[in-house]
């Protein structure tokens, strides 16, 4: 039996391999093995991703597959630098406002739940999606360039930090 | 040049060489990283410039390809005077690839340096099929292709 399941997940998160299980009891393609030599306990997914070169979806995947098959143990997820200052939703709200007026919360949570996330665990990787998502709600193709141009140079000095 | 209104495009991990095509299919102006060869834009940008020639030609609203190949994703994009080529990672984020290319055409239709160099862009994006270089097989295709659309 697999141990539980992390009920998403995350780039930020760091497994390591499970002594119950060996990988050589499972039947795994190439890149999962790939995958299975980067696990030390340190690393997160999404840093054995672009060790890689794997798309998001593909790392996902893989993770998944590894866990459900029992090969993994999750260790913790890396919030402190994954997770965005709050300022940037702040940020993000006070602009938004601008355009939308103010039901720009309400579009900012709805699409926060289609991302299947929320303000509290809203990745930086997830950022430049959510802001693409938000931007359709203008209907003004100049106010939603102007918005995203806004965004971006926020985008740019938050992800640079790092 | 043009390409200094993609500056944003230098700040996004993954990206590994962008090229911007005219409507003539001559690479106006491109960067690499040391992976890549600039070269690597005319070979790929034919088949770019014949798809958005063909939607534009066809009335589609095909404005942006991507295409993942073994070593990460091709981006295109169109603009009415010529197109970007965007190579990354497999892991590059798209989202954030498409806000850095919006932001940069927008800065461009706001510049009137932009905008003088743009006119000087030929305008149309004309098709570069020669049906005289079609072989047996692709002729054969495209009479299947052309009976379909006559029966529907």
């Amino acid at each position: 039996m697999s141990p539980e399941k992390p009920d998403k997940l995350r780039s930020s998160m760091i497994f390591r391999l499970s002594s119950k299980r060996s990988p050589k009891e499972v039947n795994l393609k190439s890149l999962e093995w790939a995958v299975v030599t980067q696990l030390n306990g340190e690393k997160t997914m999404g840093q054995i991703g672009e060790i890689l070169t794997l798309s998001q979806n593909e790392v996902k995947q893989i993770f998944s597959r590894l866990f459900d098959e029992g090969l993994l143990e999750f260790i913790r997820t890396e919030s402190e630098d994954n997770s965005p200052a709050p300022l940037f939703i702040e940020t993000l709200e006070r602009q938004f406002k601008m355009y939308a007026g103010p039901v720009a919360d309400i579009i900012i949570n709805d699409t926060l739940m289609e991302l299947n996330t929320s303000r509290e665990h809203l990745e930086k990787n997830q950022i430049p999606l959510l802001v693409e998502l938000i931007g359709y709600q203008i209907s003004s193709e100049k106010k939603r360039a102007q918005f995203q141009k806004e965004m971006l140079i926020e985008i740019e000095e938050l992800l640079n930090d790092n | 040049m043009i390409s200094r209104f993609f500056q944003h495009l230098y700040k996004i991990n993954g990206i590994e060489a962008f090229a911007l095509v005219d409507n003539t299919n001559r690479v106006i102006d491109s960067w690499t990283d040391s992976k890549y060869d600039s070269s690597i834009f005319g070979e790929i940008s034919v088949s770019y410039s014949q798809i958005f020639a063909i939607a534009n030609q066809s009335n589609f609203d095909v404005d942006e390809i991507v295409v993942s190949f073994d070593r990460g994703l091709i981006f295109a994009r169109n603009h009415h005077k010529f197109f970007i080529l965007i190579i990354s990672k497999p892991n590059a984020d798209i989202s954030y690839i498409r806000l850095a290319v919006n932001v940069s055409f927008f800065e461009m239709e706001e510049s009137r340096k932009a905008q003088k160099l743009l006119k000087r862009l030929p305008s149309d994006k004309p098709s570069q099929i020669e049906e005289s270089e079609f072989d047996d097989a692709e002729r054969q295709m495209l009479a299947k292709m052309i009976e379909d659309r006559n029966v529907t």
